[in-house]
């Protein structure tokens, strides 16, 4: 009998060892390949290949570099950040205060559903109202349609981290004749890492998010500097980063591919430095 | 123009009037209390008909469970914040409180909590947050002077003078319970509602609190719940006793604690009287 459960202890010790491995092994590899390849235009020509623009003329044996797209995808995340945060901030308190009320039920509802649907969907969307009706690409449609994602994701999770404050706080504010807002506020104040942490992993989430882009936004590699970067949100030359890997990797130019390896290394590493923040921020969890 | 008998009439009904005004500061008719939970309801206060009067220690008893907390929560109205139903009537001072704005009353009826909170601020300014946001107050000095007195009143001044500006959150539990207590006293209500508010503390701060309820009894009309039979004797002057939701008896303390009428108040305070050493440890 004994030996009987050794032996399936020691299988199934063995079968998660070998997956964890395994999985340990896939995440290696790829973080590797975009280390490996997003280093290439870098280690060639320096900090250039951070500002400067693609270099697509075939001959020239130069890289060139993602700086464009880099602007264009802080520009284009940053509006929809800068909109998107204060709003699924402010659905997210209403959610909380108010959970019992129709609207907020069917609210909570309908964010459930924007946060699991396919996102490529929002992109569709804004494309048949937007697009279609101006017949440009601009960037503006391309950060409403991240809209979509980060809004219903900090609002749910906003309600959520607020409700697992302990009631007394709450009830402690409200019995010392707070107003709702002020009772907000001090609720707010308690669970603040948590909610900046949650913040983070939205914009994150929103940086590496490619299905809407892809239809809003104008695909190309023929990205250069021009007039466009002191309007961008009205121009339809902004390429963010994750759009120009999709394009890039349809490149025929080596080249070109090699550049699309650069806007993953330069993109995981911004999501990396989010994820951090968002880790050190609730590393100390303050209990109440 | 009157005749004796419409006179003493007039006396008797100034004399009620007078009564309603003056000597009741709540008066409760069926209040019915439910909270709505996702798939249950509990009916945590049935039909509860009591009057508590003005300018008197008032002590509520009772078991565990047996709708005391409930009970403190509906008189300022937070218990609405947990999707409370209520029915019946509560007048405050004559007035219908259900009818009152909800800040107001709760800023003039405060409660502390069965279990104290410090608020995710400094120990200054879990006091002088309230003060500024809902007293309005705004001279520094004159907060500064209600955050000491306030900490004294609560024995708490010299454990935290030095460090007043730390996160009140790592003080202990005894102490946050008399923060607590502190910041309800710097708001000057016109009544304290005490939910066991000795209840984390050694018995040398409960005795310490004791004496602060007794001298701002003058100014503040004061309702608190208690879980220890010895301390309502030390300092209640009205008491009532809650059972499963329900009122079972009121009255001046003497009469309530020392001559129940009701059995099931006589065993209740029987568990006491058999071992009088464990008696703050049993409930
Ligand atoms: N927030 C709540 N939601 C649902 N039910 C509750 C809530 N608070 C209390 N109850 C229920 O209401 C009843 C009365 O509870 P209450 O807290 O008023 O009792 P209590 O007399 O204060 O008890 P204790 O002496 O343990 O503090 C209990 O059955 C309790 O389970
Ligand atoms: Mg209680």
């Amino acid at each position: 009998m004994v030996r009987k459960y050794r032996a399936r202890d020691l299988a199934l010790g063995i079968l998660v060892s070998v997956a964890s491995g395994l999985i340990l092994a896939l995440v290696l590899w790829m973080l590797g390949s975009i280390f490996y390849y997003g280093s290439i235009p870098i280690i060639r020509e320096g900090l250039k290949a951070l500002i400067a623009s693609p270099n697509t003329s075939p001959e020239s044996p130069q890289y060139g570099g993602v700086g464009p797209l880099i602007y264009s995808t802080l520009i284009i995340v940053g509006a929809c950040v800068l909109i998107g945060l204060p709003l699924g901030f402010l659905t997210g308190l209403y959610l909380y205060e108010y959970p019992t009320s129709r609207l907020s039920s069917i609210a909570r509802r309908l964010l459930e559903v924007l946060v699991e649907a396919p996102t490529v969907c929002y992109g569709l969307v804004i494309y048949l109202t937007f697009v279609l009706a101006i017949k440009e690409k601009l960037a503006l449609f391309a950060a409403l349609s991240l809209l979509f994602i980060i809004v219903p994701y900090v609002a749910i999770q906003t309600c959520d981290i607020l409700s697992t404050l302990p009631p007394e706080l709450k009830e402690t504010c409200i019995s010392l004749g707070l107003s709702r807002w002020k009772t907000l506020k001090v609720l707010s104040r308690a669970a603040w890492r948590a909610l900046v942490a949650n913040m983070m992993i939205s914009v994150a989430k929103v940086l590496g998010e490619t299905g809407p882009l892809l239809i809003v936004a104008h695909v190309t590699v023929d990205i250069a500097w021009g007039p466009w970067v002191y309007h961008p949100l009205t121009s339809i030359e902004p390429v963010p980063l994750t759009v120009f890997i999709y394009a890039a990797a349809l490149s025929a130019l080596h080249k070109i591919v090699i550049l699309g390896w650069l806007a993953c290394l330069v993109l995981t590493g911004m999501a990396f430095g989010l994820f951090i923040i968002a880790r050190v921020l609730t590393r100390t969890i303050e209990i109440l | 123009m009157y005749n004796t008998y419409d006179i003493t009439i007039f006396k008797g009904a100034s004399r009620v009037l007078l009564g309603v005004i003056e000597d009741s500061l709540f008066t409760i008719e069926n209040l019915n209390v439910w909270y709505r939970q996702k798939n249950r309801i509990v009916h945590a206060l049935k039909d509860v008909t009591v009057k508590i009067p003005a300018r008197k220690l008032t002590v509520i008893i009772g078991r565990s469970g047996s709708g005391k907390s409930t009970f403190l929560r509906t008189l300022n109205r937070v218990v609405e914040m947990y999707n409370a139903k209520i029915s019946g009537k509560i007048l405050y001072k004559g007035q219908n409180i259900f009818k009152m704005n909800p800040q107001v009353l709760r800023s003039r009826v405060v409660m502390v909590l069965q279990r104290p909170i410090a608020l995710p601020m400094s120990i200054y300014d879990n006091i002088a947050y309230p003060l500024k946001s809902i007293k309005k107050v705004k001279d520094k000095r004159e907060i500064d002077r209600k955050v000491e007195e306030a900490l004294r009143l609560a024995n708490l001044w010299n454990e935290v003078k030095d460090r007043l500006h730390h996160p009140a959150t790592q003080l202990s539990g005894g102490q946050i319970q008399r923060l607590a207590i502190a910041r309800a006293i710097a708001l000057d209500p016109e009544v304290l509602l005490l939910d066991e508010p000795t209840a984390h503390l050694d018995p040398e701060s409960t005795r310490y609190i004791e004496s602060t309820i007794l001298k701002l009894r003058e100014k503040v009309d004061i309702v608190f719940v208690t879980h220890s039979i010895e301390q309502a004797r030390r300092l209640a002057e009205y008491v009532i006793y809650f059972e499963d939701g329900k009122v079972i008896e009121e009255g001046e303390a003497e009469e309530v604690l020392e001559r129940p009428k009701t059995e099931r108040l006589r065993r209740f305070l029987s568990v006491f009287e058999r071992e009088p050493e464990e008696a703050e440890v049993i409930v």
